[in-house]
């Protein structure tokens, strides 16, 4: 039995290394993310970020935009060349409003919550911004969440059919 | 990932000492358990955020009751843990909103 719980808990143990760190915090509810690396299109001058604003959108047309909230840790934060936003839960639809260093403020196409922990490409062009969303699960790949979720099933399906005997065992 | 893994056992492993002592319950098995509960429990919520991360916090919420049963149930039946239904729920239900209340504060 204890060798058998031991070998569970391994498992488990090593089931939890391929997650990468910044999603897992579960019982304390991980919180959905989104990353933006900006590359520019510029001719002349490369310019460097000084401050942005994430709109948050249910239409899409994005006529209902609302800047995202800042409260505890949700908030949308930029460096020179990367923008970072953290929020309990997002809309589906998104506009960036950025300015740069050379006075101008660019604002962005619409563009949509693409998973969990999201990164975009934001191309700076002359006039505007446009965002694309990277969509190659690089992080977790579809073979990981499928063998994960597998595991969770039979993980879990094997617990409850192990508690189920060890009760009717106590019983009689 | 270990450093993050280890906060959520800290914290549901400093309630459940407290509780362990509390009460006059064994430390080892209960700790041991919630280590184990915890493991399964954090891979089970980070599939299905991920999964349904279009309704965060209507998935949070569910995920976080179906947790606390997962984990009363197993608290319960682990008979090393001499706890009744009852004191099990109410320990699940204690080590869970304490990491969940801190988590929420956390920019995690």
């Amino acid at each position: 039995m204890i060798v058998k719980f031991t070998k569970l808990f391994l498992s488990l143990l090593f089931l939890q290394l391929l997650v990468p760190a910044r999603v897992v915090l579960a019982d304390t509810g991980p919180k959905p993310t989104m990353d933006f690396e900006f590359k520019q299109e510029l001719t002349g001058e490369q310019v460097t970020i000084t401050s942005g604003v994430l709109y948050e959108c249910e239409q899409l047309d994005c006529s209902d935009a609302s800047p995202l909230m800042e409260g505890g840790p949700q908030r949308f934060t930029c460096e020179a060349n990367s923008c970072h936003a953290l929020a309990y839960g997002f809309s589906p639809y998104h506009r960036l409003e950025i300015q740069f260093s050379d006075g101008q403020t660019r604002q962005s196409n619409i563009f949509e919550t693409a998973m969990f922990n999201s990164t975009y490409t934001v191309t700076v062009r002359p006039d505007d911004l446009l965002v694309e969303g990277q969509l190659s699960l690089e992080r977790f790949s579809r073979v990981t969440i499928i063998l994960l979720t597998g595991v969770c099933v039979l993980a879990g399906g094997g617990l409850l059919i192990g508690l189920i005997i060890l009760r009717r065992s106590k019983r009689t | 990932m270990i450093h993050t893994l280890l906060v959520t056992i800290i914290v549901e492993g400093a309630l459940g000492l407290g509780y362990s002592i509390w009460r006059r319950k064994p430390v080892a098995a209960i700790l041991i358990t919630g280590i184990f509960a915890n493991l399964l429990t954090q891979s089970f919520l980070w599939v299905v955020l991920n999964f349904f991360f279009s309704h965060y916090l209507t998935t949070l919420l569910l995920a976080e009751i179906l947790i606390w049963m997962i984990e009363s149930l197993l608290l319960y039946s682990v008979p090393a843990n001499r706890l009744r239904f009852n004191d099990a729920i109410l320990l699940s239900l204690s080590m869970n909103l304490g990491s969940f209340a801190l988590g929420w504060f956390l920019a995690i």
